[in-house]
């Protein structure tokens, strides 16, 4: 996530609030963060962020010498750490807001851009993330949670969605995970009862064989992802399938359609998506690495298979230039707006304000074919 | 043993082998490879072995999940039987101002009003409709010529929505008429009630009028396509359908009969073959045909109606469209004929004009001659469970399984296809019959094959021509 | 290839068949098949099995039959080995089906 640096003074555990810019005498300013480019440190606010660097009221709780804190937005939600690091966890402007609950994980992609830890590194995640759910913008259409894998927090990750359900109850949810607990029927059963709001959860099936999805989770849980599908299913929750395209898997993406639509008719969404090119995928990317152009076909027939089969289907993380003109409605602008760029390349496109870009990672691990598209006659759809 | 191998059959097509499972998911396979998967030859690395895991035909390990997996999809395949009975077909009156060549059912006194269903009757139709267990009802009204007792379907119609008002079952109400004596006072009346109009059309004029003259007027046809745009204007543009009987008369000339439903405006058309009932049957020297000769005509038939669509224009054939749902889809189809356990009673029930009930309207057209085989009850002396869950019904519904009739149960193409009791007795005289000389398991298989072979070429545009005819849509890309 | 006709005339077809290959039932399904174009007669002989074919009328080539026969001789024993293979589980899958949503 969007991330600022500064020099924290008098914070000695991570504090969280709610940005403003604004300094009214008489709101209540409990949750808030004031952003200044001022040296005065005024009273009430849980803490304050400013530009200067000759702060004079070394008593109080704030950060100093913060660069481009014009980046932060009225309602945007920060964590402050007491190394001076700000974490935006939710972006006003930003429609892929999500609550991250946990960083442990159940699966152990080849290709997972943030490798799971064995312990959380703050106790304090869960009272936090209750606190940020609090103070979610309340117009706010979409929000997601993620992880790790959301449901290692067990029961707890009910008492999340009953904030969630408090706070925004007109949203709709993204969870994104593995399925893999949602294999006992219980816990998929008081996950249902514990959802009163529109939710869809999002869940990674890589192939058609067990084997090949085995081998790129690294555990031997493709059939326990499968149960968990089909008992969400038992509860009408809707459910996504999302296929990150690979050097593994791209060569049955047409059978992986037809697999998805002979026994998972009931899916709500279908997302095949470019894999980010970091943590394990950076490590792993030699037996991963194929240039996107370079499976067009295979995705052109699973694309075409599950779109004449009337099921919803998205392109992720894939610029434009690389799809084939008649695929590229199919592409969504799908990476978080922070680590979301675009390459020297784009700047003569006239599809990129359309156009998904790419992650930050990818800056120097791309297509081939990258290629600004002048053609004005080019259209998406 | 290095793999199990699932429950599937097969047969060899166009030089390959299919293969085909009990939810009806396939593949094909060249001799050798099919000869190497039944010697548990096959290794994982090879397509082969993958495909056929992917089809779950078989499964090398986590067995137990894989059969949980199939288990899910056959319910769902044979879902029609909690759907028991969705579709109740009500004869309005046996009178009819047609005179068709090959009409099924006899022919009635114009006037003769002994032939009409009366309320009395009509009522305890109705309570029998919403004692079956089904959440979606299908009424459809027959004859005779149905609008020549028009008040009966008035009076049925708001008697089943009034009562729905407290049942909330999904109801659907087609008439099966001749559309000669519709006005705008009934369309009117029609507009309020979700009223779909089912028609036939058998060709151009000449063709048409020959096989569909009515008592009065030999031009039927002028009358009928006005009729058509009447009531497109009254209950909208996609309320009438229309299908077609073909005879001997017509069976040469499907090219043109598609292109005048094209003209008359629909997106489909249902090319049936002549069935041996009632008239039908009486007059098979002039009418009938040999059935290779139907499906060599409808090959080429099917094959004019790709090609149109290829070039633009969205139109569909009713029986392919219904034998490729039941092919590419994993859900059951509503179509009484193709079933098993047969669609008899479970899927469709039609009751007549006097209250006798009948297991399919084949089983009333053996009756109009002679025959009630068929005939499991009548509304005012039998309760709902007489009728419907009578040992009769039940022994005729266990020996109309295809999945164990001989040949059948061996069959590569019984999940597409099904079993029919009636057929096989009118054809053969007893229900489970002799495939080898079934006239209906030559059309089905012949059909069915047909079109998968099509599938075998696996060609982009073929693919999304039957695609758009499952969705009853046309695609953009 | 060995012979399976023993004897071929004008209406009338004798072919003999191993019975340590072929099955009764993938005999008898075979022969089914022809049932339309001939009237036929099995009968079990120690290690062998006849079947007879009569033409049931003209315009039936008993050469034919016989090549076609072998061929479907060996899927109806294939059907019958592999079948005998997943018996259970069709007996099972079935079962489960239809028997209530169960976790």
């Amino acid at each position: 996530m969007k991330q600022l640096i500064g020099i924290a003074h008098n914070i000695e555990k991570v504090i969280i609030g709610k940005i403003t810019t604004k300094n009214e005498m008489f709101s209540n300013k409990n949750d808030l963060i004031f952003v200044t480019r001022n040296n005065k440190i005024p009273n009430g606010f849980v803490a304050v962020i400013t530009s200067n660097n000759s702060v004079d009221e070394k008593s109080k709780c704030f950060v100093e010498n913060v660069e481009n804190i014009s980046e932060l937005y009225d309602n945007d939600i920060v964590t402050i750490y007491p190394d001076g690091r700000i974490n935006v966890v939710f972006e006003i402007k930003s429609k892929h807001n999500a609550v991250f609950v946990t960083e442990r994980c159940n699966s152990n992609c080849i290709m997972c851009p943030q490798p799971p830890i064995k312990k959380e590194e703050n106790e304090d995640n869960f009272e936090l993330n209750l606190k940020y759910i609090s103070l979610i913008d309340k117009n706010t259409v979409s929000i997601g949670i993620t992880g790790g894998e959301p449901t290692l927090l067990g029961t707890k990750l009910f008492e999340i969605l009953s904030a969630i359900y408090k706070r925004i109850p007109n949203a709709t949810i993204h969870l994104l995970s593995n399925g893999i607990k949602f294999e006992n029927y219980e816990y998929a059963s008081k996950f249902a009862q514990s959802i009163n709001q529109d939710i869809v959860i999002d869940v990674p099936l890589y192939s058609d064989i067990d084997t090949i999805h085995n081998s790129i989770v690294r555990t031997n849980t493709f059939y326990k992802t499968i149960k968990g599908i089909y008992n969400l299913a038992k509860f009408n929750i809707k459910i996504g399938i999302r296929v990150v395209v690979h050097k593994m898997n791209y060569d049955r993406l047409p059978e992986l359609s037809e697999y998805i639509y002979s026994n998972f008719p009931f899916v709500f969404h279908v997302a095949f998506m470019q894999m980010e090119p970091m943590g394990f995928a950076k490590d792993n990317i030699k037996d991963l690495w194929i240039d996107p152009v370079d499976y067009n076909n295979e995705l052109e027939k699973a694309l075409l298979n599950l779109y004449y089969r009337d099921l919803h289907i998205s392109v992720y993380n894939t610029q434009l230039c690389v799809l084939p003109e008649k695929l590229r409605h199919f592409a969504v602008q799908s990476i978080s707006d922070w680590k979301n760029i675009y390459i020297d390349e784009c700047k003569d496109c006239c599809l990129v304000s359309k156009c998904p870009g790419f992650f930050a990672s990818s800056k120097d691990i791309h297509s081939r074919k990258i290629k600004a598209i002048n053609d004005l006659q080019a259209k998406i759809a | 043993m290095n793999y199990q191998i699932l429950p599937y059959r097969f047969e060899r097509l166009n030089e390959n082998i299919f293969l085909s499972n009990e939810v009806g998911e396939y593949l094909f396979l060249n001799n050798e490879n099919f000869n190497r998967f039944i010697e548990h030859k096959l290794q994982p690395e090879e397509k082969a072995f993958k495909d056929l895991k992917s089809k779950q035909i078989l499964a090398d390990n986590n067995i137990d999940d894989v059969i949980e997996m199939l288990a899910t999809k056959y319910r769902t395949k044979k879902h029609f039987l909690t759907e028991f009975t969705a579709l109740h077909m009500v004869v309005a009156t046996l009178r009819c101002n047609s005179n068709c060549s090959y009409c099924q059912v006899s022919k009635k006194d114009l006037c003769d009003v002994n032939f009409d269903m009366t309320k009395k009757t009509a009522k305890k139709v109705v309570e029998k409709i919403f004692e079956s267990p089904s959440n979606n009802i299908k009424i459809e009204f027959q004859g005779g010529e149905p609008l020549l007792n028009f008040e009966i379907i008035k009076f049925i119609i708001e008697k089943v929505e009034w009562t729905n008002l407290f049942r909330k079952k999904n109801l659907e109400f087609v008439i099966c008429t001749n559309l000669t004596s519709i006005d705008e006072k009934m369309l009117k009346w029609l507009k309020g009630h979700k009223v779909y109009i089912s028609t036939s059309i058998d060709g151009p004029k000449e063709l048409h009028n020959l096989n569909r003259p009515l008592h009065d007027i030999d031009n039927s046809y002028d009358l009928v396509t006005e009729k058509i745009k009447l009531c497109r204007t009254y209950l909208g543009n996609d309320s009438v359908s229309a299908l077609m009987t073909t005879t001997s008369q017509t069976l040469n000339y499907f090219k043109e009969i598609i292109d005048k439903y094209i003209e008359l405006g629909f997106n489909s058309v249902f090319l049936r073959s002549l069935n041996p009932y009632g008239f039908a049957k009486k007059d098979k020297h002039i009418l009938s045909y040999p059935m290779v000769d139907f499906i060599e005509n409808y090959k080429k038939a099917l094959d004019y109606i790709i090609d149109l669509n290829i070039k633009g224009k969205f139109f569909s054939e009713g029986y392919a469209s219904i034998i490729l749902t039941r092919i590419l889809t994993p859900f059951s189809t509503g179509f009484v004929d193709l079933q098993s356990p047969a669609g008899i009673a479970i899927s469709g029930v039609i009751y007549d004009y006097d209250g006798d009930v009948y297991v399919s309207d084949e089983g009333r057209m053996l009756a109009s001659v002679g025959d009630k085989k068929f005939k499991i009850g009548n509304v005012e002396i039998n309760s709902y469970q007489e009728i419907f869950n009578g040992d009769y019904l039940h022994e005729l519904i266990e020996n109309s399984i295809a999945e164990s009739l001989p040949d059948c149960a061996t069959c590569a193409f019984l999940s597409y296809c099904g079993a029919d009791p009636v057929r096989n007795y009118s054809e053969q005289g007893d229900i489970i019959g002799n495939r080898t000389i079934s006239e209906i398991c030559k059309k089905n298989k012949s059909i069915i094959q047909y079109i998968l072979s099509l599938l075998q070429r696996n060609e982009k545009d073929i693919n999304k021509v039957f695609w758009s005819w499952i969705a009853r849509k046309s695609f953009e890309i | 290839m060995k012979e399976i006709i023993k004897k071929i005339e004008e209406n009338k077809l004798l072919l003999t068949v191993p019975n340590s290959i072929y099955e009764k039932e993938a005999i008898l399904n075979a022969s089914y098949k022809y049932t339309d174009k001939c009237y036929i007669n099995i009968e079990p002989i120690e290690t062998i099995t006849e079947i007879y074919f009569q033409k049931k009328n003209e315009s039936i080539n008993l050469e034919s039959i016989a090549l076609d026969f072998g061929n479907e001789l060996i899927d109806q024993q294939i059907r019958l080995t592999t079948g005998r293979e997943y018996k259970v589980i069709r007996e099972e899958l079935v079962k489960k089906a239809f028997s209530s949503i169960s976790k």
